[in-house]
Protein backbone atom coordinates (compact mmCIF):
# COMPACT_ATOMS: atom_id res chain seq x y z
CA UNK A 1 0.00 0.00 0.00
CA UNK A 2 1.24 3.41 -0.80
CA UNK A 3 1.62 5.79 2.20
CA UNK A 4 0.03 8.72 0.41
CA UNK A 5 -3.20 7.01 -0.15
CA UNK A 6 -3.46 5.66 3.79
CA UNK A 7 -5.85 7.75 6.08
CA UNK A 8 -4.89 5.53 9.07
CA UNK A 9 -1.18 4.72 9.88
CA UNK A 10 -0.99 2.25 12.83
CA UNK A 11 2.55 2.16 14.23
CA UNK A 12 3.78 -0.03 16.84
CA UNK A 13 0.77 -0.27 19.04
CA UNK A 14 0.63 -2.10 21.91
CA UNK A 15 -2.93 -2.55 24.01
CA UNK A 16 -2.62 -3.47 27.65
CA UNK A 17 -6.23 -4.49 29.49
CA UNK A 18 -4.72 -3.86 32.82
CA UNK A 19 -1.94 -6.37 32.84
CA UNK A 20 -2.94 -8.35 29.90
CA UNK A 21 -1.85 -7.76 26.44
CA UNK A 22 -4.71 -7.48 24.17
CA UNK A 23 -2.28 -6.04 20.86
CA UNK A 24 1.09 -6.44 20.11
CA UNK A 25 3.06 -4.17 17.75
CA UNK A 26 0.56 -3.45 15.72
CA UNK A 27 1.86 -2.09 12.14
CA UNK A 28 -0.42 -1.41 9.57
CA UNK A 29 -1.88 1.31 7.21
CA UNK A 30 -5.66 1.78 6.47
CA UNK A 31 -5.66 3.02 2.44
CA UNK A 32 -8.45 6.00 1.88
CA UNK A 33 -11.48 4.64 0.02
CA UNK A 34 -11.12 1.25 0.64
CA UNK A 35 -12.98 -1.15 2.27
CA UNK A 36 -10.57 -3.23 5.07
CA UNK A 37 -11.31 -6.19 6.74
CA UNK A 38 -10.50 -6.94 10.04
CA UNK A 39 -10.83 -11.05 10.51
CA UNK A 40 -9.82 -13.48 13.27
CA UNK A 41 -11.03 -15.32 15.76
CA UNK A 42 -12.31 -14.27 19.26
CA UNK A 43 -10.41 -12.39 21.08
CA UNK A 44 -7.73 -11.75 18.59
CA UNK A 45 -7.97 -8.56 19.08
CA UNK A 46 -9.59 -7.39 15.82
CA UNK A 47 -12.43 -5.50 17.57
CA UNK A 48 -9.86 -3.91 20.34
CA UNK A 49 -7.98 -2.04 17.01
CA UNK A 50 -11.23 -1.20 15.02
CA UNK A 51 -11.83 1.01 18.42
CA UNK A 52 -8.49 1.98 18.63
CA UNK A 53 -9.13 3.92 15.48
CA UNK A 54 -11.85 6.32 17.36
CA UNK A 55 -10.26 5.93 20.79
CA UNK A 56 -13.01 4.19 21.95
CA UNK A 57 -11.12 2.04 24.43
CA UNK A 58 -10.27 5.69 26.10
CA UNK A 59 -13.83 4.44 28.24
CA UNK A 60 -12.44 1.61 29.64
CA UNK A 61 -10.70 1.31 32.54
CA UNK A 62 -7.05 0.13 33.00
CA UNK A 63 -6.60 0.06 29.40
CA UNK A 64 -3.55 1.88 28.28
CA UNK A 65 -2.36 2.22 24.66
CA UNK A 66 1.08 2.82 23.27
CA UNK A 67 2.53 3.42 20.01
CA UNK A 68 1.13 5.78 17.46
CA UNK A 69 -1.91 6.09 15.07
CA UNK A 70 -1.66 8.68 12.63
CA UNK A 71 -4.79 10.38 10.65
CA UNK A 72 -4.87 12.29 7.83
CA UNK A 73 -1.41 12.92 9.19
CA UNK A 74 -2.16 13.83 12.93
CA UNK A 75 -1.67 11.92 15.90
CA UNK A 76 -4.82 10.85 17.40
CA UNK A 77 -3.69 12.00 20.85
CA UNK A 78 -3.19 15.21 19.90
CA UNK A 79 -6.67 15.89 18.80
CA UNK A 80 -9.90 16.70 20.21
CA UNK A 81 -11.55 13.26 20.74
CA UNK A 82 -15.05 14.76 19.62
CA UNK A 83 -13.54 16.01 16.21
CA UNK A 84 -12.28 13.08 15.70
CA UNK A 85 -15.05 10.96 16.50
CA UNK A 86 -16.99 13.01 13.91
CA UNK A 87 -14.58 11.93 11.52
CA UNK A 88 -14.61 8.94 12.18
CA UNK A 89 -17.91 7.31 12.85
CA UNK A 90 -18.64 3.81 14.22
CA UNK A 91 -21.39 1.23 13.43
CA UNK A 92 -22.15 -1.53 15.98
CA UNK A 93 -22.95 -5.40 15.72
CA UNK A 94 -26.24 -4.75 17.43
CA UNK A 95 -27.99 -1.83 15.44
CA UNK A 96 -28.84 0.70 18.17
CA UNK A 97 -31.07 3.29 17.32
CA UNK A 98 -31.95 6.36 20.00
CA UNK A 99 -35.60 5.72 21.00
CA UNK A 100 -36.38 8.44 18.80
CA UNK A 101 -37.94 9.07 15.40
CA UNK A 102 -36.09 8.62 12.32
CA UNK A 103 -35.66 12.02 11.75
CA UNK A 104 -34.51 12.81 14.91
CA UNK A 105 -32.26 9.57 15.24
CA UNK A 106 -30.13 11.09 12.05
CA UNK A 107 -30.62 14.62 13.19
CA UNK A 108 -29.11 13.89 16.74
CA UNK A 109 -25.51 14.05 15.64
CA UNK A 110 -25.65 17.56 13.51
CA UNK A 111 -28.09 19.38 16.43
CA UNK A 112 -25.29 18.19 18.60
CA UNK A 113 -22.83 20.23 16.67
CA UNK A 114 -24.87 23.17 16.30
CA UNK A 115 -26.95 22.98 13.59
CA UNK A 116 -30.27 24.54 14.03
CA UNK A 117 -31.82 25.28 10.83
CA UNK A 118 -34.63 22.80 10.37
CA UNK A 119 -34.63 23.05 6.48
CA UNK A 120 -30.76 22.73 6.53
CA UNK A 121 -31.23 19.72 9.11
CA UNK A 122 -34.07 18.30 6.85
CA UNK A 123 -31.62 18.31 4.15
CA UNK A 124 -28.87 16.46 5.96
CA UNK A 125 -31.48 13.71 7.15
CA UNK A 126 -33.23 13.41 3.85
CA UNK A 127 -29.09 13.02 2.02
CA UNK A 128 -28.10 10.57 4.87
CA UNK A 129 -30.82 8.10 4.57
CA UNK A 130 -31.00 8.35 0.82
CA UNK A 131 -27.05 7.43 1.14
CA UNK A 132 -27.96 4.69 3.53
CA UNK A 133 -30.36 3.11 1.03
CA UNK A 134 -32.88 3.65 3.55
CA UNK A 135 -34.83 6.87 2.28
CA UNK A 136 -37.68 5.06 -0.19
CA UNK A 137 -38.47 2.72 2.83
CA UNK A 138 -39.38 5.67 5.27
CA UNK A 139 -39.81 8.86 3.05
CA UNK A 140 -43.07 8.55 4.43
CA UNK A 141 -42.99 7.84 8.20
CA UNK A 142 -39.97 9.92 8.93
CA UNK A 143 -41.57 10.81 12.55
CA UNK A 144 -42.51 7.05 13.70
CA UNK A 145 -39.98 5.70 16.37
CA UNK A 146 -36.52 3.87 15.15
CA UNK A 147 -37.80 1.47 17.10
CA UNK A 148 -40.70 0.30 14.57
CA UNK A 149 -37.81 -0.33 11.98
CA UNK A 150 -36.55 -4.16 11.34
CA UNK A 151 -33.24 -5.22 12.70
CA UNK A 152 -31.92 -4.70 8.67
CA UNK A 153 -33.16 -0.98 8.75
CA UNK A 154 -31.82 -0.10 11.95
CA UNK A 155 -28.36 -0.92 11.14
CA UNK A 156 -29.07 1.29 7.78
CA UNK A 157 -30.33 3.90 10.03
CA UNK A 158 -26.93 3.71 12.13
CA UNK A 159 -25.23 4.03 9.35
CA UNK A 160 -27.77 7.20 8.50
CA UNK A 161 -26.42 8.36 11.93
CA UNK A 162 -22.93 8.12 11.29
CA UNK A 163 -23.07 9.31 7.82
CA UNK A 164 -25.17 12.78 9.17
CA UNK A 165 -21.56 13.80 10.71
CA UNK A 166 -19.90 13.60 6.98
CA UNK A 167 -17.17 11.47 8.67
CA UNK A 168 -14.23 10.58 6.29
CA UNK A 169 -13.92 7.03 7.96
CA UNK A 170 -16.90 4.84 9.22
CA UNK A 171 -15.95 1.68 11.52
CA UNK A 172 -18.44 -1.47 11.21
CA UNK A 173 -17.80 -4.05 13.72
CA UNK A 174 -20.44 -7.02 12.42
CA UNK A 175 -22.39 -4.82 11.53
CA UNK A 176 -24.44 -7.93 9.71
CA UNK A 177 -23.74 -10.68 12.54
CA UNK A 178 -27.33 -10.00 13.70
CA UNK A 179 -29.09 -10.02 10.86
CA UNK A 180 -31.08 -12.01 8.33
CA UNK A 181 -29.11 -12.92 4.79
CA UNK A 182 -31.42 -10.59 2.82
CA UNK A 183 -30.81 -7.83 5.09
CA UNK A 184 -27.21 -8.64 5.39
CA UNK A 185 -27.16 -8.51 1.62
CA UNK A 186 -28.35 -4.80 1.50
CA UNK A 187 -25.46 -3.60 4.08
CA UNK A 188 -22.95 -5.26 1.95
CA UNK A 189 -24.42 -3.18 -1.59
CA UNK A 190 -24.48 -0.44 0.81
CA UNK A 191 -20.80 -0.72 1.82
CA UNK A 192 -19.72 -1.45 -1.89
CA UNK A 193 -21.55 2.20 -2.56
CA UNK A 194 -20.59 4.05 0.50
CA UNK A 195 -16.59 3.07 -0.33
CA UNK A 196 -16.59 5.66 -3.13
CA UNK A 197 -16.69 8.29 -0.93
CA UNK A 198 -15.70 7.11 2.42
CA UNK A 199 -12.80 4.72 4.15
CA UNK A 200 -14.34 1.61 5.72
CA UNK A 201 -12.98 -0.76 8.38
CA UNK A 202 -14.98 -3.48 9.09
CA UNK A 203 -14.48 -6.42 11.84
CA UNK A 204 -16.53 -9.69 10.19
CA UNK A 205 -16.56 -13.40 11.08
CA UNK A 206 -17.37 -13.97 8.08
CA UNK A 207 -14.99 -14.95 5.80
CA UNK A 208 -17.23 -15.03 2.40
CA UNK A 209 -18.45 -11.42 3.27
CA UNK A 210 -14.92 -10.45 3.46
CA UNK A 211 -14.02 -11.69 -0.15
CA UNK A 212 -17.64 -9.93 -1.20
CA UNK A 213 -16.94 -6.44 0.03
CA UNK A 214 -13.19 -5.72 1.30
CA UNK A 215 -10.20 -4.86 -0.92
CA UNK A 216 -8.10 -5.45 1.51
CA UNK A 217 -8.10 -8.43 4.52
CA UNK A 218 -5.43 -8.01 7.99
CA UNK A 219 -6.13 -11.57 9.59
CA UNK A 220 -5.48 -11.18 13.71
CA UNK A 221 -4.24 -14.26 16.09
CA UNK A 222 -3.66 -13.81 19.66
CA UNK A 223 -2.98 -9.96 19.61
CA UNK A 224 -0.61 -9.88 16.61
CA UNK A 225 -1.55 -9.13 13.29
CA UNK A 226 -0.36 -11.97 11.26
CA UNK A 227 -1.07 -11.07 7.57
CA UNK A 228 -2.11 -8.65 5.78
CA UNK A 229 -3.02 -8.43 1.54
CA UNK A 230 -5.17 -7.72 -0.94
CA UNK A 231 -8.42 -10.17 0.00
CA UNK A 232 -8.20 -11.78 -2.90
CA UNK A 233 -4.55 -12.57 -2.68
CA UNK A 234 -4.79 -13.47 0.78
CA UNK A 235 -7.93 -15.88 0.06
CA UNK A 236 -6.35 -17.32 -2.19
CA UNK A 237 -2.57 -17.81 -1.74
CA UNK A 238 -2.00 -16.75 2.11
CA UNK A 239 1.77 -16.16 2.83
CA UNK A 240 1.44 -17.31 6.31
CA UNK A 241 0.58 -20.72 7.44
CA UNK A 242 -1.21 -19.71 10.43
CA UNK A 243 -3.54 -17.55 8.17
CA UNK A 244 -4.58 -20.49 5.72
CA UNK A 245 -4.77 -22.99 8.89
CA UNK A 246 -7.63 -20.45 10.15
CA UNK A 247 -8.97 -19.53 6.43
CA UNK A 248 -9.35 -23.08 5.55
CA UNK A 249 -11.11 -24.29 9.01
CA UNK A 250 -8.18 -25.97 10.58
CA UNK A 251 -8.64 -24.07 13.78
CA UNK A 252 -10.50 -21.60 15.21
CA UNK B 1 -16.54 -34.85 9.41
CA UNK B 2 -14.11 -31.91 9.52
CA UNK B 3 -12.89 -30.08 6.57
CA UNK B 4 -9.39 -31.91 6.71
CA UNK B 5 -11.14 -35.25 6.58
CA UNK B 6 -13.56 -34.65 3.76
CA UNK B 7 -10.20 -33.33 1.98
CA UNK B 8 -8.39 -36.66 2.32
CA UNK B 9 -11.32 -38.74 1.98
CA UNK B 10 -11.76 -36.89 -1.12
CA UNK B 11 -8.60 -37.47 -2.26
CA UNK B 12 -8.64 -41.27 -1.52
CA UNK B 13 -11.83 -41.55 -3.67
CA UNK B 14 -9.66 -39.72 -6.20
CA UNK B 15 -7.16 -42.28 -6.07
CA UNK B 16 -9.07 -45.29 -6.43
CA UNK B 17 -11.07 -44.10 -9.51
CA UNK B 18 -7.49 -43.12 -10.72
CA UNK B 19 -6.23 -46.68 -9.97
CA UNK B 20 -9.45 -48.53 -11.37
CA UNK B 21 -8.54 -46.57 -14.63
CA UNK B 22 -4.90 -47.29 -14.76
CA UNK B 23 -5.82 -51.07 -13.83
CA UNK B 24 -8.15 -50.63 -17.15
CA UNK B 25 -5.70 -49.01 -19.45
CA UNK B 26 -3.02 -51.34 -18.61
CA UNK B 27 -5.18 -54.60 -19.49
CA UNK B 28 -6.77 -52.65 -22.46
CA UNK B 29 -3.14 -51.97 -23.77
CA UNK B 30 -1.80 -55.56 -22.88
CA UNK B 31 -4.34 -57.07 -24.78
CA UNK B 32 -3.65 -54.98 -27.71
CA UNK B 33 -0.02 -55.81 -27.17
CA UNK B 34 -1.24 -59.49 -26.98
CA UNK B 35 0.39 -59.50 -23.68
CA UNK B 36 -2.41 -60.64 -22.23
CA UNK B 37 -5.23 -62.26 -24.42
CA UNK B 38 -7.33 -63.78 -21.82
CA UNK B 39 -8.64 -60.24 -20.61
CA UNK B 40 -12.79 -61.09 -21.84
CA UNK B 41 -14.24 -57.74 -20.68
CA UNK B 42 -13.60 -53.96 -20.08
CA UNK B 43 -15.87 -52.34 -18.00
CA UNK B 44 -15.72 -48.72 -16.93
CA UNK B 45 -19.65 -48.66 -15.02
CA UNK B 46 -17.01 -48.65 -11.62
CA UNK B 47 -15.09 -45.65 -13.12
CA UNK B 48 -18.32 -43.49 -13.90
CA UNK B 49 -19.98 -44.38 -10.25
CA UNK B 50 -16.82 -43.05 -8.91
CA UNK B 51 -16.86 -40.02 -10.90
CA UNK B 52 -20.74 -39.05 -9.89
CA UNK B 53 -19.77 -39.84 -6.31
CA UNK B 54 -16.66 -37.35 -6.28
CA UNK B 55 -18.68 -34.79 -8.36
CA UNK B 56 -21.09 -35.17 -5.14
CA UNK B 57 -18.46 -34.85 -2.70
CA UNK B 58 -17.03 -31.95 -4.03
CA UNK B 59 -20.18 -30.33 -4.57
CA UNK B 60 -21.06 -31.12 -0.46
CA UNK B 61 -17.57 -29.67 0.33
CA UNK B 62 -18.21 -26.47 -1.79
CA UNK B 63 -21.90 -25.98 -0.27
CA UNK B 64 -21.46 -26.87 3.20
CA UNK B 65 -17.24 -25.80 4.05
CA UNK B 66 -17.46 -22.58 1.54
CA UNK B 67 -13.65 -23.37 1.04
CA UNK B 68 -10.53 -21.10 0.78
CA UNK B 69 -6.99 -21.04 -0.60
CA UNK B 70 -5.62 -24.18 -0.81
CA UNK B 71 -8.97 -26.36 -0.60
CA UNK B 72 -10.92 -24.20 -2.84
CA UNK B 73 -8.24 -24.76 -5.23
CA UNK B 74 -8.10 -28.59 -4.95
CA UNK B 75 -11.90 -29.12 -4.67
CA UNK B 76 -12.32 -26.98 -8.08
CA UNK B 77 -9.19 -29.01 -9.98
CA UNK B 78 -10.74 -32.56 -8.54
CA UNK B 79 -14.16 -31.12 -10.28
CA UNK B 80 -12.05 -30.63 -13.70
CA UNK B 81 -9.57 -33.50 -13.74
CA UNK B 82 -12.29 -35.91 -12.75
CA UNK B 83 -13.93 -35.55 -16.33
CA UNK B 84 -10.47 -36.45 -17.64
CA UNK B 85 -9.76 -39.56 -15.40
CA UNK B 86 -12.78 -40.73 -16.37
CA UNK B 87 -12.38 -39.92 -20.67
CA UNK B 88 -9.21 -42.10 -20.40
CA UNK B 89 -11.58 -45.04 -18.86
CA UNK B 90 -13.69 -44.93 -21.40
CA UNK B 91 -10.48 -44.79 -24.24
CA UNK B 92 -9.48 -48.03 -22.08
CA UNK B 93 -12.63 -49.44 -23.16
CA UNK B 94 -12.57 -48.08 -26.66
CA UNK B 95 -8.43 -49.60 -27.21
CA UNK B 96 -10.09 -52.91 -26.09
CA UNK B 97 -12.78 -52.96 -27.95
CA UNK B 98 -10.78 -52.33 -31.46
CA UNK B 99 -8.07 -54.65 -30.55
CA UNK B 100 -10.43 -57.36 -30.41
CA UNK B 101 -10.78 -56.18 -34.46
CA UNK B 102 -7.07 -56.87 -34.55
CA UNK B 103 -6.63 -60.22 -33.14
CA UNK B 104 -6.40 -62.03 -36.81
CA UNK B 105 -3.49 -59.62 -36.93
CA UNK B 106 -1.35 -60.40 -34.24
CA UNK B 107 2.31 -60.22 -36.12
CA UNK B 108 1.53 -56.94 -37.54
CA UNK B 109 2.72 -55.16 -34.85
CA UNK B 110 4.41 -52.00 -35.42
CA UNK B 111 7.20 -51.35 -32.95
CA UNK B 112 6.56 -47.50 -32.81
CA UNK B 113 3.28 -48.01 -31.50
CA UNK B 114 4.55 -50.42 -29.00
CA UNK B 115 6.84 -47.80 -27.64
CA UNK B 116 3.65 -45.64 -27.51
CA UNK B 117 1.92 -47.71 -25.51
CA UNK B 118 4.74 -47.85 -23.44
CA UNK B 119 4.94 -44.31 -23.52
CA UNK B 120 1.31 -43.18 -23.28
CA UNK B 121 0.72 -45.83 -20.24
CA UNK B 122 3.41 -44.20 -18.37
CA UNK B 123 2.08 -40.55 -19.18
CA UNK B 124 -0.96 -41.69 -17.19
CA UNK B 125 0.48 -43.29 -14.60
CA UNK B 126 2.76 -40.36 -13.54
CA UNK B 127 -0.03 -37.48 -14.32
CA UNK B 128 -1.91 -39.87 -11.41
CA UNK B 129 1.52 -39.83 -9.55
CA UNK B 130 1.52 -36.29 -9.55
CA UNK B 131 -2.12 -36.07 -8.40
CA UNK B 132 -1.18 -38.02 -5.50
CA UNK B 133 2.25 -36.66 -4.30
CA UNK B 134 1.20 -33.21 -4.98
CA UNK B 135 4.17 -33.00 -7.79
CA UNK B 136 4.31 -29.76 -9.38
CA UNK B 137 7.88 -31.17 -11.73
CA UNK B 138 6.03 -34.41 -12.39
CA UNK B 139 3.30 -32.55 -13.81
CA UNK B 140 5.24 -30.15 -15.64
CA UNK B 141 7.29 -33.18 -17.43
CA UNK B 142 4.33 -34.74 -18.54
CA UNK B 143 2.78 -31.88 -19.98
CA UNK B 144 6.02 -31.09 -21.96
CA UNK B 145 5.78 -34.95 -22.67
CA UNK B 146 3.16 -34.28 -25.06
CA UNK B 147 5.20 -33.04 -28.21
CA UNK B 148 6.50 -36.41 -28.78
CA UNK B 149 3.35 -37.67 -28.34
CA UNK B 150 1.66 -35.49 -31.03
CA UNK B 151 5.02 -36.10 -33.65
CA UNK B 152 4.65 -39.86 -32.87
CA UNK B 153 1.48 -40.17 -33.51
CA UNK B 154 1.66 -38.18 -37.33
CA UNK B 155 5.07 -40.29 -37.95
CA UNK B 156 2.59 -43.47 -37.35
CA UNK B 157 -0.20 -42.33 -39.05
CA UNK B 158 1.82 -41.21 -42.05
CA UNK B 159 3.57 -44.57 -42.38
CA UNK B 160 0.71 -46.76 -42.08
CA UNK B 161 -0.81 -44.60 -45.51
CA UNK B 162 2.13 -45.60 -46.83
CA UNK B 163 1.76 -49.48 -47.28
CA UNK B 164 1.65 -51.12 -50.82
CA UNK B 165 -0.26 -54.19 -49.51
CA UNK B 166 -4.10 -54.03 -51.78
CA UNK B 167 -5.67 -56.75 -49.79
CA UNK B 168 -9.66 -55.68 -47.93
CA UNK B 169 -8.23 -57.64 -45.07
CA UNK B 170 -5.11 -55.32 -44.59
CA UNK B 171 -7.58 -52.22 -44.48
CA UNK B 172 -9.51 -53.62 -41.29
CA UNK B 173 -6.43 -53.41 -39.82
CA UNK B 174 -5.18 -49.82 -40.99
CA UNK B 175 -8.23 -48.57 -40.29
CA UNK B 176 -8.90 -50.28 -36.24
CA UNK B 177 -4.81 -49.71 -35.90
CA UNK B 178 -5.51 -45.56 -36.78
CA UNK B 179 -8.29 -45.83 -34.38
CA UNK B 180 -5.93 -47.22 -31.65
CA UNK B 181 -3.33 -45.01 -32.43
CA UNK B 182 -5.72 -41.80 -32.39
CA UNK B 183 -6.84 -42.76 -28.96
CA UNK B 184 -3.51 -43.16 -27.73
CA UNK B 185 -2.72 -39.93 -28.59
CA UNK B 186 -5.93 -38.40 -27.05
CA UNK B 187 -4.94 -40.41 -24.29
CA UNK B 188 -1.94 -38.25 -23.65
CA UNK B 189 -4.18 -35.32 -23.94
CA UNK B 190 -6.42 -36.11 -21.31
CA UNK B 191 -2.94 -37.29 -19.14
CA UNK B 192 -1.81 -34.19 -19.96
CA UNK B 193 -4.75 -31.95 -18.81
CA UNK B 194 -4.66 -34.31 -15.61
CA UNK B 195 -1.25 -32.44 -15.19
CA UNK B 196 -2.43 -29.05 -15.61
CA UNK B 197 -5.21 -29.32 -12.85
CA UNK B 198 -2.83 -30.93 -10.62
CA UNK B 199 -0.36 -27.92 -11.20
CA UNK B 200 -3.68 -25.39 -10.65
CA UNK B 201 -4.22 -27.15 -7.65
CA UNK B 202 -0.87 -26.39 -6.36
CA UNK B 203 0.06 -22.96 -7.78
CA UNK B 204 -3.35 -21.52 -8.80
CA UNK B 205 -1.86 -21.01 -12.61
CA UNK B 206 -3.78 -22.97 -15.45
CA UNK B 207 -2.08 -22.83 -18.45
CA UNK B 208 0.28 -19.78 -17.31
CA UNK B 209 -2.96 -18.11 -16.33
CA UNK B 210 -3.44 -17.00 -12.43
CA UNK B 211 -6.76 -18.55 -11.85
CA UNK B 212 -7.07 -18.07 -8.04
Amino acid sequence: MENNQSIFEVKNVDLFYGEHQALKSINLNIEKNKVTAFIGPSGCGKSTLLRCFNKMNDLTSGCKVTGEIIFDGTDINLMNTIELRTKVGMVFQNPNPFPMSIFDNVAYGPRCSGIKNKEKLKEIVIDSLKKASLYEEVKDRLKSSALSLSGGQQQRLCIARAIAMKPEVILMDEPTSALDPIATLKIEELILELKKNYTIVIVTHNMQQATRISDYTAFFLLGEMVEMDKTSELFSNPKNKKTEDYITGRFG
Amino acid sequence: MSIKEEMTNLKEIVIKMADAVVLNMSEAINFYLNKDTTITNINDDLIDQYERLIEEICLNILLKERPFAKDLKEVTGVLKLVSDIERLGDHAEDIFEFSQKLRNFENEKNDDIVELCDYVLKMVKDSINSFIHDDINLANEIILADEYVDKKYIEIIENLTKTNKNDQNYLHFLIYTTLVVKYLERIADHAVNVAEWCVYMRSGFYKDRNLF
